[in-house]
């Protein structure tokens, strides 16, 4: 029955993650230590387990629809997988207490950087870095001509992908809030491309610590095959509703779950 | 690059097809209808993977290996998506960035070799 529970509520995750753009790990972590009363370090291993699920699912049709920069993406994983490690490294020394706290303070910046206006801001010089490396690229609007756009500050970027590497690896998330703010706010990447780019990364970044998860055992099949096969479904389904649901509506009401859980989280952290 | 892209794309959806099968049969032959089956989680209890491997396999939980199987599988995939990665630069002679997927995937055994030291 608990597992059917979980199986539903990974649904629902990964049918939200996918219309918002979120990897599932802010609703899974909070569940199954909220709900379900796991310790929160089977739940981050159980999230890992459904970000690499949400992101090879989602990759393949950001590719097709030629949104996803590879380019930028592996060298961007090169940040965000240094920061998982060290994230890793960290969170065999941090007490659970501190977990709950710093998800729970993520949780409400996830819901501010949520309700924050976004727009592009293409760049007419790119970075030398990106002149270099060629990653500058064109994506499509839904005009017939594809837009051109360049990479700027590509070491800020960087910088930036070691911190959300280390978010991940310690909470069990994704951190693509953190990525694509990274991305087209310092970056000034189109929000589409830096959305599609960030989906891409995020299986890379979890499985920089997943591994590691994994062999140490606390990846179990009890609590990750409901939550893995849940997302999947989800966000098979929320891919195919996305033209026909106002997104708008959806993310006002996740901001306040956002903010609700997060209090939550803070409460249980204090508590500890 | 656009037909290279596409091979990516179509690897990652069949490695997630393949391992979500693999992880379905699992939970269907090894899921608990009654009780509570988190309950042991509640409290973390460090076990490494090799023993929990050697365990199922003397009870003859082939249910839970299959899960194990899909799982492996499912983490395996972004490594074996860099690998691609690298060959891809390298057919298109981007030195620059085959390297910097290289080092990103030495990053990733880095991380395996850590999970192997909790043993």
């Amino acid at each position: 029955m608990y597992s059917f529970i979980l199986f539903f509520i990974s649904i629902f995750a990964g049918f939200l993650g996918s219309l918002l753009g979120l990897g599932g790990g802010i609703i899974i972590v909070p569940a199954l230590t909220l709900l379900f009363k796991v310790d929160i370090r089977y739940a981050v291993a159980a999230s890992l387990i459904s970000i690499i699920a949400t992101s090879s699912t989602g990759a393949g049709n950001f590719i097709k629809e030629k949104l996803t920069n590879i380019r930028v993406a592996v060298l961007l994983e090169l940040g965000t997988v240094a920061g998982a490690l060290t994230g890793y490294f960290i969170s065999s020394e941090i007490n659970a207490k501190w977990l709950y706290l710093l998800f729970g303070f993520f949780l409400i910046f996830s819901a501010l950087m949520m309700i924050r206006r976004r727009g592009d801001q293409l760049l007419s010089h790119p970075h030398p870095w990106s002149l270099k490396l060629g990653l500058s690229g064109t994506y499509s609007d839904g005009k017939k001509e594809p837009t051109p756009y360049h990479v700027a500050h590509v070491p800020l970027g960087l910088f930036s992908m070691y911190f959300a590497g280390i978010l991940s690896a310690l909470l069990g998330i994704g951190s693509g809030i953190f990525k694509v703010m990274a991305m087209d706010s310092a970056m000034k990447l189109p929000i589409k491309v830096s959305t599609a780019t960030s989906n891409f990364m995020i299986g890379v970044t979890a499985a920089a610590s997943a591994g590691a998860y994994f062999l140490r055992g606390d990846m179990r099949p009890e609590i990750t095959s409901p939550v893995a096969l849940g997302i999947f479904l989800g966000s098979w389904v929320g891919g195919r509703m996305m033209t026909k649901i106002q997104t708008s509506v959806l993310r006002r009401l996740f901001v306040v779950i956002l903010l609700v859980v997060s209090f939550q989280m803070i409460l249980k952290g204090l508590r500890l | 690059m656009n037909g290279q892209e596409l091979f990516i794309a179509r690897f990652l959806k069949w490695g997630v097809l393949i391992s979500g099968l693999l992880m379905f049969v699992g939970l269907l032959k090894s899921i608990q209808i009654s009780g509570n089956p988190f309950f042991n989680f509640q409290t973390y209890d460090q076990i490494p993977l090799s023993e929990l491997i050697t365990y199922y396999t003397k009870i003859q939980d082939w249910g839970t290996l299959c899960s194990y199987v899909g799982l492996g599988l499912l983490v395996l995939l972004p490594f074996i998506r860099v690998i691609i990665t690298i060959f891809i630069f390298l057919k298109n002679k981007e030195y620059a960035l085959s390297g910097i997927a290289l080092t990103v995937l030495i990053g990733l055994i880095f991380g395996l070799y850590l999970g192997f030291q909790s043993y």
